[in-house]
């Protein structure tokens, strides 16, 4: 058999019984590492709370309306894959590089990351140990997700008269009452919110989730949550973190900057 | 099921009978913000999410809400621009109708003229179907209210109430609900409706909404939003007070 080089490989019969044979190929195996920033790790210690966005529309509420220029970027986590496919089995010379997780600092001691979407499931329970190795137990938890593996199922009924599009989980340990009702089976989170949350509950740690349900997969207009995120900032606690103002300027100013968002002016 | 060896011509179905591209197409829809319509006794209310325009865009050009005659009302959700053909076609069907037969269309004849163009769209080489998913509502001659829906495989339905667009499902089960025939008996508890239905899914306020009103033998009107943030500010606080209420039982 010829490869995409031109090399020629003698193909191996299985009625012979090679020596070498019995090496099973590797599957891909994935690494976190977190890079931190010049002085980065020592303002870890005055990590009050941590807040993490999964998913494209709450990354990007949080990066318009959270995160300000006060902020400071105080590392990134990578994903690292090994034992990945060689060039000469992908054909592909110009792989992908995943895109880093970015950590920033607020003024008021608030750790925000909003995850890359190169952070799957599979790297998802080994992202989240690694997040909250850096935070200490005593703090508090939030994530926001948007990107779930599912919309709502149909058979879905609503708890009571609201039938809001943003529902909740907490661990045991979380004093607040979520503004937002549980949320219902079934109703699922998976991959990284799943995870920190896991961990937050074995740990101990105080944590809530939100998590942002729309009703299709091709969700891309922050309008719809970016209201109902809002409120989760007016709450106890994490209101003193964040003061969120609906700057519509912020938004339009977000959409001309970001280019692959144009294209919601197309739909009405 | 491998959708790509079928999805890339409109005129080829899969295996298991679906044409992909209408499929798409219904997906397309679903990423325009939401329309709401609800037919009444003696009126019909359509209610649109408005989108927040940008500082320097001119807002009477993104319109939800048109008029194809003096008694047909039509809102869609989907691409704007193939929304924009359709109602420049259904127009012109309108006039050269009244035209010909001397008296307006009707609601039923303007909906099945819009969905036998989109369903030509789904059968022709070299075209894709339109992605965009329309709420015809107005009067007939006879004063009787109609409110259809076309969406974008050419079907057409009549409704009492419907939503098409971004979260149409959260707002149908609302209306599906809280719809009947006492609530829209009068014009008031039309557009309350309407207004609630769409505020289920439509977090931002007032601000946010657009609400056209028609009723027989009148031309449309959109609803002030002096009138709009009235009806608002009652939805809400109606809301507080049943979570109050909730509070105390438990």
């Amino acid at each position: 058999m010829a490869t995409f080089f031109g090399e020629v490989r003698y193909l191996v019969s299985r009625a012979y019984d090679e020596e070498d044979d019995d090496e099973d190929t590797p599957g891909i195996t994935y690494n976190v590492c977190l890079e931190m920033s010049e002085g980065g790790q020592g303002k870890m210690k005055s990590v009050e709370a941590l807040l993490i966005s999964y998913g494209t529309l709450v990354t990007d509420f949080c990066e318009t309306l959270v995160l300000s220029e006060q902020c400071q970027e105080v590392g990134k986590v990578y994903v690292e894959a090994q034992n990945s496919p060689s060039v000469e089995d992908t054909g592909d010379f110009h792989p992908r590089k995943p895109v880093p997780s970015c950590l920033f600092l607020t003024p008021t001691s608030l750790l925000v990351c909003c995850v890359s979407k190169d952070v799957t499931a599979v790297v998802a329970p080994k992202f989240a140990q690694k997040l909250l190795s850096l935070i200490k137990p005593s703090c508090l938890v939030m994530v926001l997700s948007s990107h779930h593996y599912d919309a709502l199922k149909g058979n879905y009924t609503p708890q009571g008269e609201d039938n809001c599009v943003v529902h909740s989980l907490r661990s045991s340990t979380f004093p607040h009452i979520p503004i937002y009702p549980q949320l219902p089976q079934p109703a699922i989170l998976d991959s990284v919110p799943a995870a920190v949350m896991t961990e937050c509950v074995v740990g101990q740690r105080q944590c809530v989730a939100y998590s942002v349900f729309t009703e299709t997969y091709s969700t891309g207009d922050l309008d719809l949550v970016a209201g109902a995120l809002q409120r989760v900032f007016k709450g106890k606690p994490f209101q003193k973190y964040v003061s969120v103002g609906l700057d519509v300027k912020k938004l339009h100013q977000y959409r001309t900057t970001n280019p692959c968002r144009e294209n919601l002016d197309l739909y009405l | 099921m491998a959708a790509s060896s079928y999805d890339r011509a409109i005129t080829v179905f899969s295996p298991d009978g679906h044409l992909f591209q209408v499929e798409y197409a219904q997906e397309a829809v679903k990423k325009g913000s939401t329309a709401v319509g609800v037919k009444g006794k003696d009126v019909v209310v359509l209610c649109v999410e408005k989108k927040s325009v940008p500082k320097l865009q001119e807002e009477r050009t993104v319109r939800k809400i048109c008029l194809l005659d003096d008694h047909v009302l039509m809102a869609f959700a989907g691409l704007t621009a193939d929304a924009r053909i359709l109602v420049n076609r259904a127009r012109v069907e309108c006039q050269s109708h009244k035209l010909t037969v001397e008296d307006p269309v009707t609601l039923e004849y303007i909906t099945r003229f819009i969905a036998t163009l989109k369903q030509r769209y789904t059968q022709s080489n070299g075209r894709r179907p339109f992605g965009t998913s329309c709420l015809i509502a107005g009067f007939d001659m006879d004063g009787t209210p109609h409110l259809y829906l076309t969406d974008p495989s050419g079907t057409y339905t009549e409704w009492q109430a419907n939503a098409t667009g971004r979260s149409a499902k959260t707002v149908r089960e609302f209306l599906e609900k809280h719809y009947s025939d006492e609530a829209v008996s009068t014009e008031e508890g039309a557009i309350k409706l309407v207004v609630k239905a769409l505020l289920e899914v439509v977090q931002s306020g007032a601000k946010n909404v657009e609400v056209a009103i028609m009723r027989p033998n009148q031309p449309m009107r959109m609803l002030d939003i002096d009138s709009l943030e009235k009806i608002v500010g009652e939805i809400e606080k109606e809301k507080e007070e049943e979570a109050e209420k909730k509070k105390q039982k438990k």
